[in-house]
């Protein structure tokens, strides 16, 4: 399973070009780090690769089907190959930690118990179990992000992408959730948009966004 | 770290639809309790609204009923030399139009009539046991001598005193009701007489509400080779409002429309609040439908639920009234636009939450 991305073109109505013929792989199991001051286009392009923007060209294919989530696919078909990590997280802040992954297993097409069993053994996995009853809101932002990170993986993802998951966490939470983050999905492709370099030294392989094209950064 | 296997996972599925309305149940905020609060509120003012308006139709038909407007009066153009056929006036009741119909003699009768011991002189008008049904429904069946209510007023005459016609003693049966309008017969006394011969009649009857516009058919069928004149008794002028031109210009026909208006925008603004919340359960694989569903399950246990108690204490309220005057019909009438009311919100407020949230998913969560 992997992700490829050819040639992609994009931009904004009426904006410069942000991405300019961008090629990328990313090989299940492997994480890939892009890296590039704000406003570049980190996020633009993460948008774009997980299909919730449509470049102007180029093609971006998931490997577990061969689909084409950018021509022809429906945007929430894609969603259930692809998992999100959100910079500001996006959790239901009145909702369990329980029931936030649970929502993410429910449309897979599981029962509530069943779905809520699988959040169980994600929270555990990403060092949470024992926050499952607690409403997030209670929670702090390092606790949060794993959070969210056990509802990326309980959706068993082949491609998982997080845009600036560190950003809003101190220096010790953002190690923590970056290494559980680049080592806890195995059987999936992670892309991380960030600026951290600390993030970057973790992932197989990093990225500059670089004038609308992907530079690897030496390692 | 542990790892199941990817098998464990079915593909692409969608929610159980118990778990749909579960799940939609458990999405409730304080939001949705403002937007519910303000949709009992729209249905108790609709209610209240068109209740209020219906009482005022109801009693202005009730006014206009007392006064005559469903009354005619058919006259002969020469009532000395030639009167209509009091049978012909009494068969009219046999159309389904008219609720009733007598002859009445078209001028007072010529007798010396005193009110005995006193001697005070009265005025004796004939008519038919029939026409004095039409304005009294319930008068006694027998018939008889009846005081007019401003005569017994003014000088005394009740019931059991007697009056003297011609020489001879009759007691009075009963004093109008003031429902009888003709001021004529008010201030007279009223005898009852067997229709006998044509002389001098005229021809009194009453219709159904319905029967106002078949008025000159039902009286040239009666009389095909009389030339008279057919006159309504309280004819309304350009300043008089019907009651069905009071509920076709009242707020039943917007009042729902405007509270649907409101309800919307409310919605609109909590839908554009809760972007973000539904924004997530898009990104996690949840179907536009499905969201749909859940809207739709929200807005029937919340806006249909709160729209139904508004609608209902404000109709328990209206009948407790006092002066209520609206049958359970009516109130069902009442009812009626806020049964469009919650339609609307069944159909405008899903699709709304629905759109609020179509399109590209980025927009709500890369932020």
């Amino acid at each position: 399973m992997s992700l490829t991305a050819t040639g992609l073109k994009f931009r904004y109505p009426s904006g410069p070009l942000l991405l300019d013929g961008l090629d990328l792989e990313v090989a299940s199991g492997c994480s890939a780090v892009v890296m590039a001051p704000s406003g570049v286009g980190k996020s633009t392009l993460l948008a774009v690769l997980g299909g919730l923007r449509r470049p102007e060209s180029g093609t971006v294919t998931i490997a577990r089907d061969g689909a084409d989530i950018n021509h022809g696919v429906e945007q929430t078909e894609s969603a259930t190959m692809i998992s999100w990590v959100f910079q500001a997280m996006h959790l239901l802040p009145q909702r369990t930690a329980l029931e936030n992954v649970a929502v993410a297993a429910m449309p897979r097409g599981l029962r509530r118990s069943q779905a809520e069993q699988l959040a169980a053994i994600e929270l555990e996995r990403f060092t949470v179990g024992e926050l499952a009853r607690r409403q997030v809101r209670t929670l702090s932002g390092g606790q949060c992000q794993r959070v969210a990170l056990a509802r990326a993986s309980v959706a068993d993802p082949c491609v998982v992408f997080a845009d600036e998951p560190t950003a809003n966490l101190d220096p010790a939470n953002a190690a923590a959730v970056a290494r559980v983050l680049v080592t806890g999905f195995p059987r999936a492709a992670v892309v991380i948009a960030t600026h951290d370099p600390d993030v970057a030294a973790m992932a197989d392989v990093a990225y500059r966004l670089d004038g609308g094209r992907l530079v690897p950064v030496p390692r | 770290m542990r790892r199941r296997s990817r098998s464990a996972t079915p593909s692409r599925a969608g929610w159980y639809v118990a778990d749909l309305v579960e799940e939609a149940g458990r999405r409730l905020r304080v939001r949705d309790l403002i937007v519910a609060a303000v949709c009992a509120a729209l249905a108790a003012g609709i209610v209240l609204l068109n209740g209020l308006d219906l009482q005022r139709a109801i009693a202005s038909n009730r006014d206009q009923l007392a006064a005559g407007v469903t009354v005619f009066s058919v006259e002969p153009e020469d009532p000395q030399t030639k009167g209509l056929d009091p049978r012909a006036c009494a068969r009219m009741t046999r159309s389904s139009s008219v609720l009733a119909a007598g002859a009445v003699k078209g001028e007072a009768v010529s007798v010396d009539a005193r009110w005995s011991p006193s001697g005070v002189p009265v005025v004796v008008w004939d008519l038919t046991p029939e026409a004095l049904r039409v304005w009294w429904p319930d008068m006694p069946a027998a018939g008889g001598l009846f005081a007019g209510h401003d005569l017994g007023q003014q000088i005394g005459l009740a019931p059991g005193v007697s009056v003297e016609i011609d020489g001879r003693l009759v007691e009075i049966e009963a004093v109008l009701p003031e429902t009888v309008r003709p001021a004529t017969w008010q201030a007279t006394v009223v005898r009852t007489v067997p229709a006998v011969g044509r002389g001098g009649w005229e021809c009194w009857f009453r219709v159904g509400h319905g029967g106002i516009a078949s008025a000159p058919e039902i009286a040239a069928t009666a009389f095909p080779g009389d030339r008279y004149t057919l006159r309504p008794f309280f004819r309304t002028d350009e300043l008089s409002v019907s009651p069905m031109t009071l509920l076709r210009d009242g707020p039943g026909p917007w009042s729902w429309m405007a509270a649907l208006s409101i309800a919307v925008v409310l919605q609109l603004i909590v839908s554009l609040t809760g972007r973000a919340e539904a924004g997530v359960y898009r990104a996690t694989g949840t179907r536009l439908s499905e969201l749909w569903f859940m809207s739709l399950v929200r807005t029937v246990m919340i806006g249909a639920g709160a729209t139904a108690l508004g609608a209902m204490a404000a109709a328990v309220w209206l009948a407790l009234q006092p002066a209520n005057v609206i049958s359970a019909a009516g109130l069902w009438y009442a009812l009626q636009p806020v049964v469009l009311f919650a339609t609307g919100l069944l159909v405008v407020l899903p699709a709304l939450d629905t759109l609020s949230v179509a399109g590209s998913v980025a927009d709500r969560l890369t932020a």
